[in-house]
């Protein structure tokens, strides 16, 4: 290796570039919790902390290193840090292990940013889930509508990334198609929206968006809350036999799905929120809330739960602070419903639900980085007494 | 130097014989409750804001919250403590409706509500009375601004908003017991004035113990035919009086009902045993477990009637605070009640503000007289028992409600000045320089000074009951007091690195290099502590996330001001390992430390958003920009201090 890099690699783990970085962080830190009080977290996540880049601003487009890039900056100093410069004494034994556990805590970071799963379920008593929702990604599902019974259902799937490329502004305007080779038609998708209100056209048709049965789709802001935002689309059902075709509007918070009878067989095209199967079900029971007497603030949220698997049940409760931890998914207690319920309404419950498999890592990194900065701080403290001992004496 | 000795060993025993008369009482020019009085209406227990809670705590925050202070006081009538106010409200409304109670802020309340007339001042008390021709205006627009978003509204709409609240909340209280004052007239229903034939029958009291008579009564009635229906009409008629004269008294759930706490945690105010006791279709047994607290409410209208005679007042008042007591007890709820009525009678945040600030004065002092060796003892004995009143305070609040020191941002206050003084003694333990110590009382002063400002401005029970989620002592003692005890270092570190800055702007000990290396590691030691307990704090903070939402990190504001704090500890240690910043950069990174402490602590809160904004409070924004404002000064001062120290060097140099 030259002299060149030396100096680099003596750079990258330098004190000067982790001091950089941790300033850079700070203040990516900082603008990100501002940003927080007009622009909803999710999307100032994506903006600041999920990027490698961002714009400074739309009119001024210089490119700003995202914390996500900040991070694996770090990380690399404090690897070659860890490697080149820290002198492997024992008066730095303290130092060592909390950054290896500063470094352990970021590789975990790493693995929930990639791997991690989020999404809920909604239940109302009596009512029984083997999947959950996501939050916020959606993906378009077709399938032969099933008929009285339990059947299995094979759906054809349109994926997120698909769907969402087409809600970008330089995709407006046209359109995109999908098909599959056990499907009798093919989809051709439109005016894809990310926050979307159907409207009924009033006679006006000539002045609005495409108008589809006499119903439009309004284009809204987007809202702040990412889970607010309804994503809506037009649509066309071209048939491969006769090339007859069908159009209509997919929203995402229709009760039903549109459905249409091609060769006899009936199917359900759905604009939904992604669905991922849990490996066990749950059935709710009951939701017990209680509030602080005489007033309206809640005192205990809890969820009595029947978890069923292979036919086996077991009875759970699940409450704030309480989660079900069942083969690498997690259950918490998130909200319930409806509001206003009255003595004999049924009550719905939210269950968050987490699949991570780093989900214990953080705690095992934190672990390590206390013991070793409480090593050193003790190793200094004495250091500090014996030396101020020497001063007075 | 004897001379010397002499005029401070006077000041100090002048300050300390003052400490009794600061916190004694004044007593009031009418209706003068004597002490033993007081003491039983503060031990009667109440149910409110989801508590079990002594009277006297109730009367605390409804004065503060009417008032602006924790004592009342009026021109005419003169002091009064929580307690006595609340009794004169109760049974003299006529009198307690000419009190100076109602704090208006700013004048153009007044004005908006066409009161121009009476304003003599911008901020001001008026009474209930002052106030009344302007209550039609002011109910219209309270009710068209409540409907704004609290944040969104201008001060004057707020203070409007909740000068109306607090009228109809004084309004409430002062007609509690006019059940007790106006009694149904039975003469149109002669069975009733058949069943009670002498007028002191006429009780609500009465009435409600003989409900199952009456309910029987109207029943048969029911079902009589036409000529029986006047006499139904009659008795309905009264029922509906004796309702509506309870109706005002629902803030006054003093109540315990018989059945264990388990069966129902809900106490009962007067409204509500008459709704239990004629409720349709509620049971003998339902009526019958009534009794004992229609015993009591019968007490309750006795007192009305001998309000004017102290000693049987006392008597009367006796009987209701013991039979509520026993009530209570055997349901498990009076444990804490008395317990909490000394710890607000013994004012020990008061006293350790008091001796904080002693604890101040004798360190200026002491500074004065940096060769009197015994000084800084004496110095560190008000700060030391001042601490330990604190700490006394601390702790029964945590036996009161059961709970870890801190769950509240009001008990972040306590618990931060109680650590940063216990900090700042160690250090000047260690240290021996007198700085640590002037700093513990600097910090001591303006926390305990701050907790007061806190309690009167959000004028809110400060032991309140919790939100589910925070509703976990493991994670309360363990995440939030670390949190805490970060924040406590972060701000004693910044105080300490003013001194430095200070002391080489001014050439304070310029010949002794000693003193200013002593005062760097001093900071930088504390920096390090900060870290420490920032970092742990904050990771601690993630695991319980991770075990209550699924998440380790969640960007959310609270979460981030405290990742803020890290950051900057981490950025400051590594700039001085790696020799850019010397002793003078550090400490004015440490003050900028204390302004990421102080955003972390309130500014966070002020932004509204995220899981966390259980602290959100209001009309803080001002005074921590003004404290941001004064930190930036004194960072840009040692600015000065870099510039003057290199052009000095430039100077030797040529």
């Amino acid at each position: 290796m030259g002299n060149a890099g030396r100096a680099f690699i003596r750079f990258l783990g330098s004190n000067g570039l982790a001091t950089f970085l941790l300033i850079l962080l700070f203040l990516l830190t900082l603008l990100g919790t501002w940003e927080q009080t007009n622009t909803g977290l999710y999307e100032v996540q994506k903006k600041y902390f999920e990027s490698t880049f961002f714009p400074l601003t739309e009119e001024i487009p210089i490119p700003i290193p995202g914390v996500y890039l900040v991070l694996i900056v770090l990380s690399v100093n404090l690897m070659v840090g860890g490697v080149y410069r820290v002198k492997w004494q024992f008066s730095k034994i303290g130092v060592l292990i909390a950054h290896l556990g500063i470094a352990f805590l970021l590789i975990s970071g790493f693995f929930t940013m990639k791997l991690a799963q989020h999404g809920q379920v909604t239940l109302y008593e009596g009512e029984t889930a083997a999947e959950f929702v996501s939050h916020y990604d959606w993906e378009l599902a077709v399938y032969k509508a099933p008929g009285p019974g339990r059947a299995k259902i094979t759906e054809h799937l349109v994926s997120t990334p698909d769907l969402e490329a087409m809600g970008e502004d330089s995709f407006k305007g046209r359109s995109r198609k999908f098909t599959s080779e056990t499907l009798p038609f093919t989809l051709e998708l439109s005016d894809y929206l990310k926050n979307s209100w159907p409207k009924l056209a009033r006679g006006n048709e000539a002045e609005l968006p495409k108008v589809v049965d006499g119903v439009y789709l309004e284009e809204r802001p987007l809202d702040a809350t990412a889970e607010a935002n309804v994503r809506g689309a037009r649509l066309k059902v071209i048939e491969k036999n006769t090339g007859k075709v069908t159009e209509t509007i997919l929203w995402g918070r229709q009760r039903y799905p549109f459905t249409l009878d091609v060769d006899g067989v009936r199917y359900a095209i759905d604009l939904r929120k992604v669905r991922k199967p849990l490996p066990f079900a749950v059935r709710l029971n009951e939701f017990i809330h209680e509030r602080h007497p005489r007033t309206n603030m809640p005192k205990v949220f809890m969820s009595k739960v029947t978890k069923i698997e292979n036919d086996v049940e077991q009875g759970v409760k699940i409450s704030m602070n309480e989660p079900l931890r069942h083969k690498g998914y997690t259950l918490y207690q998130s909200s319930w419903g409806p509001p206003n319920a009255g003595p004999n309404q049924k009550l719905f419950s939210v269950f968050a639900v987490v699949k991570n498999p780093a989900d214990q890592l953080p705690m095992w990194a934190t672990l390590v980085i206390c013991i070793g900065i409480l090593w050193q701080a003790l190793y200094r403290l004495l250091h500090y007494l014996k030396a101020e001992a020497g001063r007075r004496s | 130097m004897s001379r010397r000795l002499i005029v401070i060993t006077a000041a100090f025993l002048l300050l300390a014989g003052a400490l009794p008369a600061f916190a004694a009482d004044g007593a009031p020019k009418e209706r003068a409750w004597d002490e033993e009085t007081v003491q039983i209406a503060s031990t009667i227990p109440i149910q409110d804001g989801g508590r079990i809670k002594p009277m006297s705590t109730f009367a605390r925050f409804r004065l503060i919250a009417m008032c602006g202070k924790s004592t009342l006081k009026d021109p005419v009538y003169g002091k009064m403590e929580p307690m006595p106010w609340l009794l004169n409200v109760l049974f003299f409304p006529e009198d307690a409706r000419k009190y100076k109670l109602f704090v208006v802020q700013d004048s153009e309340v007044l004005d908006g509500i066409g009161l121009t007339d009476i304003v003599k001042k911008k901020r001001d008390n008026y009474s209930f009375n002052d106030l009344e021709p302007g209550f039609d205006e002011l109910f219209k627009l309270a009710r068209e601004y409540s409907k704004i978003e609290p944040k969104n509204r201008t001060p004057v709409e707020e203070q409007i908003v909740n000068l109306a609240f607090n009228l109809d909340e004084f309004n409430r209280l002062a007609t509690a017991l006019d059940f007790a004052r106006h009694y149904p007239e039975l003469k149109g229903s002669p069975a009733l004035a058949a069943m009670f034939p002498r007028p002191e029958d006429h009780r609500l009291s009465g009435l409600l113990a003989k409900a199952g008579e009456i309910r029987r009564l109207t029943e048969s009635l029911t079902r009589s035919g036409e000529e029986q229906q006047a006499e139904l009409a009659a008795i309905n008629r009264v029922l509906g009086v004796a309702e509506r004269n309870l109706s005002r008294s629902t803030s006054l759930a003093i109540f315990p009902p018989s059945v264990s706490r388990e069966k129902q945690t809900e106490w009962l105010a007067p409204a509500e045993l008459f709704r239990l006791a004629f409720a349709p279709g509620s049971s003998v047994e339902e009526r019958s477990s009534v009794e004992e607290q229609i015993a009591l409410l019968g007490g309750l209208e006795e007192l009305v009637h001998v309000s004017g005679d102290q000693s049987a007042f006392k008597e009367r008042l006796t009987a209701v605070q013991s039979g509520v007591r026993k009530l209570a007890e055997k349901r498990g709820e009076y444990k804490k009640v008395e317990l909490e009525v000394s710890f607000y009678r013994g004012g020990y945040f008061t006293w350790s503000l008091v001796l904080f600030i002693l604890g101040f004065v004798l360190v200026a002092l002491c500074w004065l007289l940096p060769k009197v060796r015994f000084v800084p003892v004496v110095a560190a004995t008000p700060l030391f028992v001042g601490l330990v009143f604190l700490t006394i305070g601390i702790t029964m609040r945590c036996i009161i409600r059961g709970r870890p020191p801190v769950s509240t941002l009001y008990e972040t206050i306590l618990f931060i000045t109680a650590v940063a003084v216990l900090s700042g003694l160690l250090i000047e333990l260690m240290t021996r320089r007198r700085i640590a110590l002037g700093m513990a009382s600097i910090i001591g002063v303006a926390g305990m000074f701050l907790a007061s400002r806190y309690e009167i401005s959000q004028a809110v029970d400060t032991m309140p009951s919790l939100v589910a989620v925070l509703d976990t002592n493991f994670w309360l003692a363990t995440h939030v007091t670390t949190i805490s005890i970060g924040y406590s270092a972060g701000l004693l570190a910044a105080a300490i690195a003013h001194v430095y800055i200070f002391g080489k702007l001014f050439g304070v000990a310029r010949g002794d290099p000693q003193f200013y290396k002593s005062i760097a590691r001093m900071v930088y030691g504390t920096v390090i502590f900060c870290l420490f307990c920032s970092v742990l704090g904050t990771l601690l903070g993630g695991v319980w996330a991770n075990e209550s939402w699924g998440r380790f990190w969640g960007w959310d504001p609270k979460e981030n001001g405290a990742l803020l704090i890290c950051l900057w500890m981490l950025a400051i240690v590594h700039a001085h390992i790696g020799g850019y910043l010397k002793d003078l950069g550090v400490a004015i990174a440490t003050v900028g430390g204390g302004i990421v402490v102080a955003f972390s602590w309130w500014g966070v809160n002020l932004l509204g958003v995220g899981l966390h904004s259980y602290g959100f409070t209001q009309g803080v924004m001002r005074s921590l920009l003004g404290f941001v404002a004064l930190e930036l000064v004194v960072m840009a001062l040692g600015g000065v201090v870099w510039l003057m120290g290199k052009a000095a060097a430039d100077a030797v140099k040529q």
